[in-house]
């Protein structure tokens, strides 16, 4: 009857180890973060476009206009016979050389904003690493255990700063209880996510905050450069129409039109965007941070489980011992 | 004077700029919507202040269009934002190595698996153990 109880106690203990510990999902706040990274790369981008078509339209004016001290000039290598292109470039005073039609006033800033959406993208690796399918195919192909594989388990659980010393309790057991090791090898490599996760998003943290509020600044002056565009557009469209032979339908359908795009370029709020990436940085933070670390305790118990199968094979040894020893009476 | 100040300035001038584009359209609406009101056409006078009004208005966001566009210049030309890139280039460099130490663990599932089978398996055990007890 000893026994009975303790071999259930022990499948219980199993039982609330599987099902005690659900494993931690941390691809869903990552890939949130993610998605966010790329919309907002979307909308900076567009407003970034226009800097750059506002300057290449500079370029072009400035070019023609009288006494102009630019030169238009054809780039090294091309535009000749046996050339295989026709490419200009514009010679600024000093002589810098800048591409025409190909200005670029937006490099460094578009590069920030490409940094941090490879940063998402990263992150969303660590998430994805070591999927729970490719610890299952390693678990179908697991083996008895042996010494050294016990010490392989040792060593790393000690890199995650976990006691260890499974080496010691190995012994030459039966086959696998699959769901169980699945479980806790997932869980093992969730750790190490985890861990990779907070540091580094604490790492990024400060150039990521502050580059976002230098994105917002460039953001908020294109919205601004877009704005005055389209309120200009619109004032010539709308504001000579004062006469009934002005009113003509063409130039009402002009008004109307130019109307329509000054709503939409006060309407967005490209900041907005932006505003929303650096939340939800701030929200995966807190969310990798609260995670419950259950690993630490679940090693524990399953370094305890081990310590009190022995104690328990050893009693079922004595008992079978004493089972067949002859009566003492 | 640091990019910090500029931007700072551009803000305000931005405002400014608004405020008399706003003041100038609200004049101009304020003079059609009296005359339309009453029934008349627009006054010689009254055509040649809006023409006026209107080439303010465009003049304003000629300068806005310049400022704005100084400004995104002058922050792309700025230090920082390089900074900030050179920094999260470390930060992604640090990622990747974390990408293949992940996977690298992930393969080495296999050991961990194998020795935690171990644990497992003294639950199996037990219920051997009891089974046969019990046979």
């Amino acid at each position: 009857m000893k026994i009975k109880v303790i071999a259930l106690a022990a499948v219980a203990l199993q039982v609330t180890l599987v099902a005690g510990c659900a494993s931690t999902d941390l691809s869903s706040p990552v890939s949130g973060f993610d998605s966010a990274a790329q919309a907002a790369a979307s909308s900076f981008s567009a407003y970034m476009d226009i800097e750059d078509a506002w300057v290449a339209q500079q370029q072009v004016t400035q070019l023609g206009t009288p006494n102009s001290t630019l030169q238009i000039v054809a780039q090294p290598n091309t535009c000749g016979k046996s050339s295989s292109s026709c490419r200009l470039e514009v010679v600024l005073p000093g002589g810098q050389h800048v591409p025409y039609g190909g200005v670029d006033s937006t490099k460094e800033l578009r590069a920030l904003m490409t940094e941090i959406v490879t940063y998402g993208d990263t992150l969303d690796l660590i998430a994805k690493a070591g999927t729970d399918a490719s610890i299952s195919e390693a678990a179908d192909k697991a083996k008895a255990g042996t010494g050294s594989l016990a010490s392989a388990v040792d060593t790393l659980a000690k890199k995650l700063g976990h006691a260890s010393d499974l080496a010691a309790s190995v012994a030459t057991y039966g086959s696998p209880a699959e769901g169980t090791f699945d479980f806790l090898a997932s869980l093992y490599v969730n750790e190490v996510r985890l861990q990779a996760l907070r540091s580094a998003t604490a790492r990024a943290h400060v150039p990521f905050s502050q580059g976002i509020s230098y994105l917002k600044e460039a953001a908020e002056a294109a919205r601004g450069l877009s704005v005055a565009q389209a309120h200009s557009a619109y004032g010539r469209a709308c504001n000579t129409l004062d006469t009934p032979q002005d009113r003509i339908p063409e130039r009402l359908s002009a008004c109307v039109k130019a109307a329509a795009q000054l709503n939409v370029a006060l309407a967005a709020k490209p900041d907005t965007l932006l505003d929303a990436l650096k939340k939800s940085h701030d929200a995966l933070i807190a969310d990798l941070n609260k995670e419950a670390t259950d690993f630490s305790a679940m090693w524990a118990e399953v370094q305890n489980m081990v310590s009190e199968a022995k104690k328990v094979k050893d009693i079922v040894d004595q008992y079978k011992t004493a089972a067949a020893a002859p009566p003492s009476h | 004077m640091t990019i910090d100040d500029v931007v700072a300035a551009a803000r305000v001038a931005n405002q400014k700029i608004d405020r008399a584009t706003d003041t100038i359209g609200t004049q101009i609406g304020t003079i059609k919507t009296a005359a339309a009101t009453v029934g008349r056409p627009l006054t010689v006078e009254e055509t040649t202040t809006i023409t006026r009004l209107n080439a303010a208005s465009e003049a304003l966001d000629d300068l806005s269009e310049t400022l704005n566009a100084n400004t995104i210049q002058a922050l792309n030309d700025n230090a920082r934002a390089k900074a900030y890139t050179d920094e999260l280039e470390g930060a992604i460099g640090d990622l990747k190595t974390n990408v293949e130490t992940i996977n690298s663990v992930a393969e080495t599932v296999q050991s961990i698996t194998d020795a935690l089978t171990t644990a497992a398996n003294v639950v199996k055990l037990l219920t051997d153990i009891f089974c046969s007890v019990n046979s």
